[in-house]
């Protein structure tokens, strides 16, 4: 029990910082980049970007393999593989 | 009454992802970054973001109140949060804890959307005719607002992120 809350403390806090992470770069950040002259506008996308994709994709492989892990902590792993699913 | 159920449970975990994923972008990825470029420009960047981020912030935190408390009405469960009960069981102190920090999220924010932005952004304006000093004090004004405002980002980051792990926990029986 203790492992699954575990499972889907990471799984809820990847999505937490994918989504709001997502949103706040898009809607927040980038109109505000147009404020500032291109050149310095490049230094702080690249910089945020490059950072963002780490972390970015750290989160996706952490959702997937928690789903992986739980699905088969609880015995259901093949279902995947089930056509009815 | 389900599918209302259902959209509420998705506001509350689109406010609460909202939240902590953009205090953790601003915290760890964009203030180390303004560093990189002349305070001049890394002001109106991160003034422009502040006041869009107040916005987007106040409107999750308020989200997030009216779709718990709207969740736990229809769940008619309402009774349960000025009730002692709450903390007899695991899943009803995690949830007095997301409430808490939840709290101390708002308490928070609170101080710096109307204490320290104001007085960041008071210290930001120029003043006529500048001597030397006045714009060396003026400087170190805007240092000490900025530091304080980035310890209370974290406090944020900090009160958000526990909120939100209590929370999940509820579904699973709590922690303890």
């Amino acid at each position: 029990m203790q492992m699954l809350l575990t499972l889907r403390l990471i799984h809820i806090f990847s999505a937490a910082f994918l989504v709001g992470a997502g949103i706040f770069n898009y809607f927040l950040l980038r109109p505000a980049l147009r404020l500032i002259p291109p050149a310095h506008a490049v230094v702080v996308a690249q910089r945020v970007g490059t950072i963002f994709t780490y972390l970015g994709w750290t989160a996706l492989v952490l959702l997937f393999l928690r789903g992986l892990s739980r699905l088969y902590m609880l015995g259901a792993l093949n279902i995947l593989t089930d056509p009815e699913l | 009454m389900l599918t209302l159920l259902l959209i509420l449970r998705l506001i509350h975990i689109i406010a609460a992802a909202t939240l902590v994923g953009s205090v953790i972008f601003n915290y760890f990825l964009l203030r180390p970054t303004l560093k990189l470029i002349p305070p001049a420009h890394a002001v109106v960047i991160a003034q422009r973001v502040g006041s869009l981020f107040t916005y987007t912030g106040w409107t999750a935190l308020i989200l997030l109140f009216l779709s718990g408390l709207l969740r736990v009405y229809y769940t008619g469960r309402l009774w349960l949060l000025v009730s002692f009960d709450l903390y007899a069981h695991a899943p009803g102190r995690a949830l007095a804890l997301m409430l808490l920090f939840w709290l101390l999220t708002v308490a928070s924010s609170t101080y710096m959307t109307f204490a320290l932005r104001p007085k960041l952004m008071k210290k930001l304006a120029v003043s006529s005719n500048p001597t030397l000093a006045d714009v060396e004090k003026r400087r170190q004004d805007q240092m000490t607002s900025s530091a304080r405002l980035d310890r209370f980002q974290l406090i944020n980051l900090i009160t958000s992120t526990l909120a939100l792990v209590a929370g999940a926990s509820i579904a699973m029986g709590g922690f303890f």
